[in-house]
């Protein structure tokens, strides 16, 4: 199925609190136990991203996060594949995927300003306006990356869609907890080279011939409440 | 037949009874447990057409369907000029800029859809189900001045201030009819009692002031936060810094506390139950240092909600099945669908905590039982079970002001129960109070043909969630 509805009730595994969630599982062979997850990708699809910012960045522990069954499966299958061939360099171990609805239940795994980094490539469009809601990026839901996000870490948005790009970038625009990071810094971020080549997505997109909008921002301060 | 109160709310001073029946609210002066008499202040029936969503919509389709039309005829008639005009010398000024391709995937398909018919209105049928219009939700301002209702048919939030003194019958002053979005499932004012803080059935939370009698367009109205969950409580509260905070309730176990009037500001989330919330409160006696709540667990959660550690917030869970378990019956039995093998699983909820602040204790309503449970609850937030009241019949919902707690029953014979709040932590039916209910009875206008045609009084354990794929 290409799509999920991510306000049904699903058969999901999800820790009561992020102070209860075991890690062990997903990173068996990461050395350090309590290290913790830095990196989020949220809907994941089929792995790209994770894989490529594992590699990049090995001292950290990256996280997929995908809401539908058979593509978590997948990335599982992939991970494992990928674990196994690199035996040898112990390569792939500080990345993982679970199948979560990362729109109800991101603070159950993530501790507050846990994340520096999260991901949100080539999200669902949901054009409908009545499905707006359903939409990964909305003001309401910012509040939440803002919670789960340090400061000064930075969120990363990726679209081939440009409405969902206006869309994305208008609510974070307007969310008082995010400043757009300058283009040169969009520019010279490596994380951005890496998700707008290294996805299943962008790929497709590129052998199309379609445009890729990128916009991140940066998670500011907690102002004086 | 009269349709029994879906809502009672007692004022600070005891002194005032509000009760809800249908779309119907009523309000009581009630003359001290003495002399035992209520005498009606006044009532507001909310008449708005019931199918009054399905007009709106309606409305919007046939101005969508005529300026549909129109255009096309536009497009139509600059065809047809364009075919005449095609013999004439190209006017490179007219030509029409060249459209560049979009591929496929890019056009947004939020384009409304192309209706050929005029569209119908689509009123129900006669085997349709029935359309409801009652009071959902009762909040009182702070300071008592104002009530705040929200309704079915519309989705609106209405506001009245309250003239006591009133003597000609109209006691409920309305200032305004707000209606939103999605169908508001709870209501709470700011702690200075300027703005109203609404909370809907999507999990989005909206704010709207009190006094001002503007209405806005609903689509124009924006969330100030929200959950990705149908919310069941809101509350506004102080913090241990002197902040005020929102403290909104979900069916995904989720307790979130953020800032007001900055929302954006997530202060922290209260993890620790498993099942729906159906309800939190803040009892007084515990400076609002302590909250309790509960839903689809068969346990109660207090909470120490302001502790600066790191998730160190839950203090306790209370388990309740031991009281209930024995009372469970047929109605309590889980869907066919979601039925285990022997046909035995039964289900319960708590569907409301009503703090009594005399006594430093917490009445709890189980769905569907006929009993209270009333348990002591410390200023540290420890909660122990001190005693069962049986009643007659299964309780809809309670009220209590400092002497006097208030049950409204499924019952149609006896619909409401006095109690006595006494000094030494019991409960005691209120003597002499024959005249006092029969008054309240006589002026419930709310009458039922049948007992079909009662809406549902009990529909908190409709929130259990059943995981499918």
């Amino acid at each position: 199925r290409a799509h999920s509805n991510p306000f049904s009730d699903h058969k999901l595994d999800y820790p009561i609190s992020p102070e209860q969630m075991d890690w062990s599982k997903l990173y068996p062979t990461d050395e350090s136990a309590d290290k913790q997850v830095t990196i989020a990708d949220i809907g994941c699809g089929y792995g790209g991203l994770l894989v490529a910012l594992a590699e990049h960045f090995p001292e950290r522990r990256i996280l997929g996060m995908e809401i539908r069954v058979q593509v978590t499966e997948y990335v599982e299958e992939r991970i494992r594949a990928l674990r196994e061939s690199h035996k040898d360099d112990a390569k792939f171990n500080n990345c993982a995927v679970i199948r979560a609805n990362s729109m109800k239940f991101l603070p159950n795994f993530f501790r507050r300003g846990q994340l520096d980094k999260m991901f949100f490539c080539f999200p669902d469009p949901h054009f409908k306006q009545r499905k707006h809601k359903a939409r990964i990026i909305t003001n309401t839901l910012l509040s939440e990356y803002a919670y789960v996000l340090k400061e000064g870490g930075i969120l990363y948005t990726i679209t081939d869609v440009f409405d969902l790009h206006e869309w994305m970038k208008k609510h974070l625009d307007e969310h008082p907890m995010f400043e757009r990071l300058s283009p040169q810094e969009e520019q010279s971020d490596v994380c951005v080279d890496i998700m707008t080549n290294a996805t299943e997505e962008g790929k497709k997109v590129s052998r199309n011939n379609g445009n890729k909008y990128i916009a991140c921002y940066t998670r500011l301060p907690n102002p004086e409440v | 037949m009269k349709h029994p109160f879906q809502h009672v709310l007692l004022d600070k001073t005891g002194e005032y009874f509000f009760a809800a029946a249908i779309n119907s609210v009523f309000l009581f002066k009630l003359s001290g447990s003495d002399s035992g008499d209520a005498k009606l202040l006044g009532s507001w029936t909310d008449e708005v057409d019931p199918y009054y969503t399905i007009r709106k919509h309606h409305k919007e389709l046939l101005e969508q369907y005529e300026q549909q039309q129109k255009e096309k005829k536009e497009r139509e008639e600059k065809l047809k000029k364009e075919a005449e005009g095609s013999n004439d010398t190209v006017n490179e000024n007219n030509k029409r800029e060249l459209v560049p391709e979009i591929p496929e995937e890019q056009i947004p398909t939020s384009t409304k859809q192309i209706m050929n018919k005029k569209p119908k209105l689509p009123l129900p049928g006669p085997g349709a189900p029935p359309t409801y219009t009652y009071i959902r939700d009762m909040c009182l301002s702070r300071n008592n001045r104002y009530l705040i209702v929200t309704t079915d048919n519309d989705k609106a939030v209405v506001v009245f201030e309250i003239d006591y003194s009133n003597t000609d019958g109209n006691v409920f002053k309305l200032i305004k009819r707000q209606p939103m979005s999605k169908r508001p499932s709870a209501v709470c004012t700011s702690m200075d009692d300027s703005t109203i803080i609404i909370a809907d059935k999507f999990g989005d939370v909206y704010s709207i002031p009190m006094t001002d009698p503007t209405v806005f367009d609903d689509s124009k109205l924006k969330p100030i936060l929200g959950h990705v969950s149908m919310l069941t409580c809101v509350q506004n509260a102080v913090d241990e810094e002197g902040k005020e905070v929102i403290m909104t309730a979900d069916r995904d176990e989720h307790i979130r506390i953020s800032y007001f009037p900055k929302s954006y500001v997530i202060k922290k989330i209260l993890f620790g139950h498993r099942e729906f919330i159906s309800c939190f409160v803040l009892p007084k006696w515990c400076d609002g240092k302590v909250l309790v709540s509960a839903g689809g667990d068969p346990y109660i959660c207090t909470w120490i909600w302001q502790s600066t550690g790191e998730l160190k917030e839950l203090k306790s869970k209370v388990s309740v099945e031991s009281l209930v378990k024995d009372k469970l019956n047929e109605k309590h039995l889980a869907p066919e669908k979601f039925q285990n093998e022997a046909g035995d699983l039964v289900e319960f909820c708590i569907s409301k905590i009503v703090p009594l602040n005399k006594t430093q204790q917490i009445a709890v309503i189980f769905e569907k039982i006929p009993s209270l449970f009333v348990f002591d609850l410390t200023k540290e937030g420890d909660l122990t079970f001190a005693r069962e009241y049986p009643v007659h019949s299964d309780i809809i919902t309670a009220t209590a002001s400092n002497d006097q707690f208030i049950c409204s029953f499924d019952a149609m014979d006896q619909c409401l129960q006095f109690f006595d709040i006494n000094d030494d932590k019991t409960l005691q039916v209120s003597p002499h109070t024959e005249t006092l209910l029969k008054a309240i009875d006589d002026a419930n206008d709310a009458v039922i043909g049948d007992i079909d045609e009662m809406i549902p009084l009990f529909n908190v354990y409709y929130m259990r969630k059943r995981r499918e794929h």
